[in-house]
């Protein structure tokens, strides 16, 4: 498949201060990749350099097999919604929309009809003659969205476009820029910090920490198989397990052995198991039940489910486990506050770090 | 493993990048030819002897051997700080009680205290002659005293200076965070510990800037201490007589090395009070909403009445004066002293050329302030000429008039400069005065442009859209109250403004401000009165205008302003 965007061997430093590190990337014809991270990571600063706004110290970019590291943003094909929107403010939602159609060899009537195209594609016919500052702050990043997309570029760059938006709106325009996406086809990048926004949207998850990139996968694969202990720390929530290997593909944690990718570690290493809440499972103690035992420290309502911590009996383990609980689980097994339990860790759910 | 990788080759540079270069160089051009070559002439003026011979320091050895001379220098301090000691505790409590209080009428008093800023330095002293000169009606007040010298230069100097250094404190005091009261009264802080612990926090940066300002706006002004001096010399008016009256321009520019020293260390104390003054408002606060107080208020209120009174009293009387006949022994009223031809050849050809200038600072200089300060800002990886240019734009501020005036003679006048013909033009007169005030100017209009959102260019960029057509229908559009703001500022400052064009005028482009000067030099203090009233007139009438035409532009372009919230 041919690549849209090739970015090769990008560093970038300010001064003494290196915020990105030889980034070698891929992007994929259609696709929505998403740049995650937490903030000062590089993903905005690689996003920068993709649109020409910032001048990579080394290596190049390759936008559909062109060489794009010497040309200026305005000799570069993208369309860029900032997350300050950068609307402008005395200027109507339609010249607003319109603002790059003016330089394309178009009629005024075919400027008018692509506006009222853009417009009724974001759900705001009629809005044209108002000024963003009438505008909610959903519909401002939405008109954001259709100025970029008016000339009708090959790549949309989105540098953390929801960020600014109340919780509500976020999730709603998420699916709706998804399926925009979709419809249109536009490779697109979307930089974010927010991991939930990344797994829902992304086709392609791009996990970057202290200028490099921890690691590239699909949404499920970076969820169910980190490849780093950052990548499994910051997609998600995650239990750390002190555990050591004890063979190829199981480890022996507080004496029980349990099934998990080693990842070559050799027998006797010392290793993280890195479980994911939903899958410990907490069972009531009854005379003669796997797993280990603890108690129930702390029981926290999160609405449709119920996340426990569980203090296990002299596990190496100090910090408590939290295990994601249905209602109906915890009416069943009987788990309170305060309780006695025992917790089971899911087959093949856990994966082996090397301890820090 | 980054030192194997070549660098990256740089990005190519847009049409567009290049043009912004070429602003930011032009303006940098001005700049040097305009300031910082005339500043360098002054300084080698000041090692030449008559003869144009490098002397070394012997005109300063001259200079402080003379106590005719350097008494001056003592002279000036003790006027600037007695001025200071009023001028400060007056505007702070003027602007405490405009922003701190419930008081009724504080638009009028605002309106009242601004009055000088219509008006040139000289009409103060003008009116002090009316009021307590050697035929004034009040002469008895000063009992046995002289107006003419140290009492009648401060007391013009405060009327004078009252309006910066109010508006200052304005700035200040209204900085207030309602929150911080509240929390302190929730805290059953006494009064007094709330004083020291949040008001004085708040305003002790302002009033320290407000001192040097006040201070090095006496020690530089000319027109108080050239009409209503006497035989009291202070340094502004040594180098008017020096260069004026003796030709000495070697010791002129030694003066103006020395006026200059007071101005660079305010300059230099400003900069560092605004490098640790920290934002002490932030998006979130809350502002400041005094609590009732009706004995607060009414106090307030007397101070503010009998300050008000003063200003109208100073104004009242030159306008006044302007009018009667022939003071004091024909008190009808008449227009005979705006005949001006009577009182010199040129008649009203100064006023028609103080208009004219006025125009022209206005109409360059807001284009090149705000085409100049959008460059700055914008364009890109140009660093050390953008510095360069930068700092030269902050200059001003630490030059005085006077001293800018002195050295565009010494340096336009030289026979080997190809410039020599702009010399006596109101064209220089008007560049002159624009780089006086420039620095205001500036950073109004880069305070307006950073208010932009920073990715506009971006965005633009990215839609192929040229920087010329977005500067022309956002930029522009957005900035335009910070662009007439610029407009209206620099005609008022250009028409009352005398310091700077006193060297640089020639018979024919003499203007309205220095011909007060030269009437009043020849006895005619009425007339003079009216010339300075001509000026507050045509100033008032600007102001007006300017008012009604930001109006019009708003309504024809700023309805979006208005459309806000939703």
């Amino acid at each position: 498949m041919e690549h849209a965007v090739c970015i090769e061997g990008v560093t970038k430093a300010f001064g003494s201060f290196t915020a990105l590190n030889g980034v070698d990337l891929d992007i994929r014809k259609g696709e929505l990749i998403c740049f995650l991270g937490p903030s000062g990571c590089g993903k905005t600063t690689l996003l920068r350099i993709i649109a020409g706004l910032e001048q990579q110290s080394a290596g190049r970019i390759v936008q559909d097999g062109r060489d794009v590291s010497r040309l200026p943003t305005a000799e570069r094909d993208f369309g860029i919604v900032f997350q300050s929107y950068a609307l402008f403010p005395n200027l109507t939602v339609a010249a607003n929309i319109g603002y790059g159609l003016v330089n394309q060899k178009a009629s005024n009537a075919e400027r008018i009809a692509r506006v009222d195209e853009l417009l009724a594609l974001i759900g705001l016919s009629g809005s044209g003659p108002k000024y963003p500052a009438q505008l909610s702050g959903g519909q401002q990043q939405r008109v954001a969205l259709a100025r970029a997309l008016a000339t009708s570029p090959s790549l949309l760059l989105l540098d953390e476009p929801l960020s600014a938006l109340d919780a509500r709106v976020r999730l709603h325009l998420r699916g709706e820029i998804r399926a925009l996406q979709r419809r249109l086809g536009v490779t697109t990048i979307l930089v974010t910090h927010d991991q939930e926004e990344a797994l829902t949207m992304a086709d392609r998850i791009v996990v970057m920490n202290h200028g490099v990139i921890e690691q590239v996968g699909a949404p499920e694969e970076v969820y169910a198989a980190p490849r780093t202990r950052f990548a499994a720390e910051f997609v998600g929530a995650m239990n750390f397990l002190r555990a050591r290997v004890a063979g190829q593909g199981f480890a022996d944690l507080d004496g029980i052995r349990v099934d998990c990718d080693t990842r070559g570690m050799p027998a006797g290493a010392e290793a993280d198991l890195a479980v994911r809440p939903e899958d410990v499972h907490l069972l009531p103690e009854t005379p003669g039940a796997e797993g280990l035992a603890g108690s129930v420290a702390a029981l926290e309502f999160l609405g449709a489910s119920l996340r426990a911590s569980v203090q296990l009996d002299g596990s190496r383990t100090a910090r408590p486990v939290f295990c994601d609980l249905s209602r109906r689980e915890v009416a069943e097994h009987r788990i309170e506050l305060g309780g006695r339990c025992r917790a089971k860790i899911a087959r093949g759910a856990a994966v082996a770090f090397p301890c820090r | 493993m980054t030192a194997t990788v070549s660098p990256a080759p740089a990005q190519r540079l847009t049409g567009d990048q290049w043009a912004l270069r070429g602003l930011v160089l032009t303006l940098l051009a001005l700049f040097v030819v305009f300031l910082a070559l005339p500043l360098a002439a002054m300084l080698r003026k000041s090692f030449e002897n008559r003869d144009g011979e490098f002397v070394g320091f012997a005109n300063y050895v001259a200079y402080f051997a003379t106590p005719s001379l350097s008494i001056s220098l003592w002279n000036s301090l003790l006027v600037a700080a007695v001025t200071t000691a009023i001028v400060l505790p007056v505007a702070f409590v003027f602007a405490f009680a405009l922003t701190r209080s419930r008081m009724p009428g504080k638009a009028a008093f605002r309106a009242v205290v601004l009055i000088p800023v219509l008006a040139p330095s000289l009409l103060p002293a003008i009116a002090l002659v009316y009021l307590f000169g050697n035929q004034g009606m009040a002469r008895w007040a000063l009992m046995g005293h002289s107006i003419y010298g140290p009492i009648g230069i401060v007391i013009a100097q405060v009327f004078f200076n009252l309006p910066q250094a109010v508006m200052l404190m304005v700035a200040t005091l209204a900085m207030a965070d309602q929150r911080l009261y509240e929390s302190a009264a929730a805290l059953k802080t006494p009064r007094r510990r709330v004083w020291l612990t949040i008001t004085w926090p708040e305003v002790r940066f302002g009033l320290a800037s407000c001192a040097l300002v006040t201070f090095v706006k006496v020690i530089t002004d000319f027109g108080s201490a050239i009409v209503i001096g006497g035989g009291y010399n202070v340094l502004a008016t040594d180098i008017y007589k020096q260069v004026v009256g003796q030709l000495d321009f070697g010791m002129g520019a030694v003066i103006g090395v020395v006026l200059m020293v007071p101005a660079i260390i305010a300059f230099l104390g400003n900069q560092a009070i605004q490098r640790r003054q920290q934002a002490v408002l932030t998006a979130r606060s809350v502002p400041y909403s005094p609590p009732p107080s009706p004995a607060r208020d009414a106090w307030l209120f007397v101070f503010c009445a009998l300050v008000a009174l003063f200003m109208l009293l100073i104004l009242g009387v030159a306008v006044w004066g302007s009018f009667v006949t022939y003071w004091p022994y024909n008190l009808t009223l008449s227009l005979r002293n705006y005949d001006f031809a009577n009182f010199d050849p040129s008649g009203w050809a100064p006023f028609v050329n103080a208009v004219k200038m006025g125009l022209m600072t206005s109409a360059i200089g807001t284009v090149v302030v705000f085409v100049g300060a959008y460059a700055l800002e914008k364009v890109k990886g140009f660093g050390p000429a953008c510095a360069v240019t930068a700092t030269l734009a902050m200059v001003p501020l630490a030059v005085p008039g006077l001293v800018l005036g002195l050295s565009y003679v010494i340096f336009f006048n030289a026979r080997v400069n190809p410039l020599e013909p702009l010399m006596g033009t109101l064209l220089l007169m008007a560049i002159g005065t624009l780089v006086h005030y420039y620095t205001v100017c500036h950073l109004t209009a880069v305070t307006a442009l950073k208010q932009l959102d920073r990715e506009f260019e971006a965005v633009s960029e990215s839609l192929k859209v040229s920087l010329f057509r977005t500067f022309l229908r956002v930029t522009m559009p957005i900035c335009m109250p910070a662009i007439l703001e610029i407009a209206g500022f620099l005609f008022l400052a250009a028409m009352a403004s005398v310091s700077v064009l006193i060297f640089i005028y020639a018979p024919d482009t003499r203007v309205a401000s220095v011909a007060v000067v030269n009437i009043n030099d020849a006895g005619f203090t009425a007339a003079a009165a009216a010339m300075a009233t001509c000026i507050v007139a045509t100033c008032a009438l600007f102001k007006a205008v300017h008012g009604l035409v930001a109006h019009v532009v708003e309504r024809w372009s700023g309805a979006w302003r208005r459309s806000g919230g939703r």
